[in-house]
């Protein structure tokens, strides 16, 4: 997998989206995280934005 | 994406070869290879690409957005990641570091505090610095829309230091910026966020 990215679903919050917990390897050797959220049916590969924490 | 050392999930392993720093921002201030905001950059493409990646995802269709170091943090992924379509700074930070230790307050005031204690190493400093800089990153910007919004009376990311990013971008970019002429770093707080929804609807499509 690139970046050694984990995508673990987290079925306990958004009943109409699905959630992932996400992680990849940061380029000092951390494992950096993020969220990753789609609708519940998503039928064919849809835009998708990126958003940084302020 | 989660901040590197600064959020709840994501260690920061930074080893820096001088002192005197509180915050992140004069982390490694003094050599470029070194800087705190080096490999975090770097982890914004790493997280378009993973995105990209993605079955759900049409990885043609991938905008950057964010507010403040999320404004910043989504120009420099737009300069270095070439999977960027369209990207939306809100009041974004760290653009034109000269004149913002000059006049903004807030974590700007960190670099003033290391400058006092670093007398001969100023201009090592803003050598480092200018290669973090938005105002010259957004010179590699290749995205087809770009999304900007400033607050005028904002003094943690003053509009003279948005604007020298904003004004080079790249002939090639469609760009607008959204002006809140009475707001400070909160920009158009619940508008301004209506308003870049209603902006992605339209250039993702």
């Amino acid at each position: 997998m690139l970046l050694n990215a984990t995508f673990d679903a987290v079925s306990d919050s958004l009943p109409m989206a699905n959630v992932y917990d996400v992680g990849f390897d940061g380029a000092d050797g951390v494992h950096v995280k993020g969220w990753f959220l789609t609708p519940k049916d998503v039928a064919e590969p849809r835009p998708a934005v990126v958003q940084f924490i302020g | 994406m989660d901040s590197s050392g600064q959020g709840v999930g994501t260690g920061q392993v930074l080893s820096t070869s001088h002192g005197g720093q509180r915050g992140f921002i004069t982390h490694g201030i003094l050599d470029k290879e070194e800087y705190y905001y080096r490999n975090f950059y770097l982890d914004t493409v790493r997280a378009v690409q993973a995105v990209a990646e993605r079955d759900e995802v049409d990885a043609s269709r991938i905008a950057a957005i964010g507010g403040s170091q999320g404004g910043t943090l989504t120009i420099a992924c737009a300069a270095l990641s070439d999977q960027v379509w369209v990207m939306a700074p809100h009041v974004p930070w760290l653009s034109h570091f000269r004149r913002a230790v000059d006049v903004a307050v807030g974590p700007y005031e960190e670099i003033t505090e290391f400058l006092k204690k670093h007398l001969e190493s100023i201009e090592q400093a803003f050598e480092t610095l200018s290669y973090f800089d938005n105002m010259n990153l957004v010179e590699m910007v290749n995205v087809s829309n770009a999304y900007y919004s400033v607050g005028l009376w904002d003094d943690i990311c003053p509009p003279s230091t948005l604007y020298a990013s904003y004004n080079r971008l790249p002939d090639s970019v469609d760009k607008s910026i959204e002006v809140y002429l009475y707001n400070k770093h909160e920009g158009g707080h619940n508008l301004h966020q209506h308003r870049k929804l209603a902006w992605l609807r339209k250039v993702l499509g």
